[in-house]
């Protein structure tokens, strides 16, 4: 399924709009990478345990919204974007939403 | 006009760097000669190949020479070591201690130390049932397993 975030998919047209998708998740690493986490703020660089996370609350986020899109009968999303709260400390919130469209 | 003109001024031809006057007599030599031809293809081949090539970022081949090292794996891991011992150690001593101060004390109730006690006991079991849950669950989380970043 293409996922864009723009409004036109190009070469394509847009038949029909079905509405809002998302997905979301909250992710959490362990307790150990947490406790690497307090070291590297202290010796600086990048936190390799937090990109990580963020990059794994994403695709999940991704491919729950993908999911959502295609129980609703699309086969493409267009204007996809993500957002973020959070919800405790060391916890990613990532909610990834766009809206579910058939394209031909 | 001969190939020993023209062939010198292919790759310019290519990165588009001729003037009007070079360009338009290159390309009518394109027309007719075979050879030169073939030689605008390879360079144009080899152009895009180039450009494709993707180097790693240097952060990541001085990441992946560190944990080549063996010393720096043993030294990660013994840390690790250490400082689960000591948190376990201090934890079940802390857990020990308090319940030992609340069973002991005859001045609080028995509903307290009931309490405690279940409190404690029941943290624990809830929080070894959800380590079990997710130590099942990662063998099949994609997500921890597949996402680098």
């Amino acid at each position: 399924m293409i996922t864009t975030t723009s409004e036109h998919i190009a070469g394509k047209q847009v038949v029909k709009t079905l509405g809002i998708v998302r997905g979301n998740t909250v992710r959490a690493r362990n307790l150990g990478k947490d406790i690497s986490a307090v070291f590297r703020n202290m010796v600086g660089g990048e936190v390799a345990e937090y990109t990580k996370l963020l990059a794994e609350a994403r695709e999940q986020a991704l491919d729950r919204m993908v999911a959502h899109a295609e129980a609703i009968g699309g086969n493409a999303v267009i204007c996809a974007r993500f957002a973020t709260s959070e919800i405790m400390g060391g916890a990613a919130e990532i909610v990834a939403y766009g809206t579910a469209v058939i394209i031909e | 006009m001969s190939c020993e003109t023209y062939q010198p001024l292919i790759t310019g031809y290519l990165d588009g760097e001729l003037t009007d006057e070079q360009r338009g007599g290159i390309e009518a030599h394109l027309e007719t000669c075979e050879a030169c031809r073939q030689e605008l293809a390879d360079l144009a081949e080899l152009k895009e190949s180039l450009a494709a090539i993707k180097f790693t970022e240097p952060t990541d081949t001085e990441l992946e020479r560190f944990w080549a090292a063996i010393y720096n794996r043993l030294e990660r891991g013994v840390g690790w070591i250490l400082f689960s011992i000591g948190g376990i150690l201090l934890l079940c001593f802390g857990a020990f201690r308090l319940i030992e101060s609340v069973v002991r004390d005859p001045d609080i109730s028995l509903v307290v130390k009931i309490g405690v006690v279940a409190l404690l006991f029941g943290a624990v079991i809830l929080f070894v049932s959800l380590l079990r849950e997710r130590l099942k669950v990662r063998k099949k989380d994609r997500y921890s397993r597949e996402v680098q970043r």
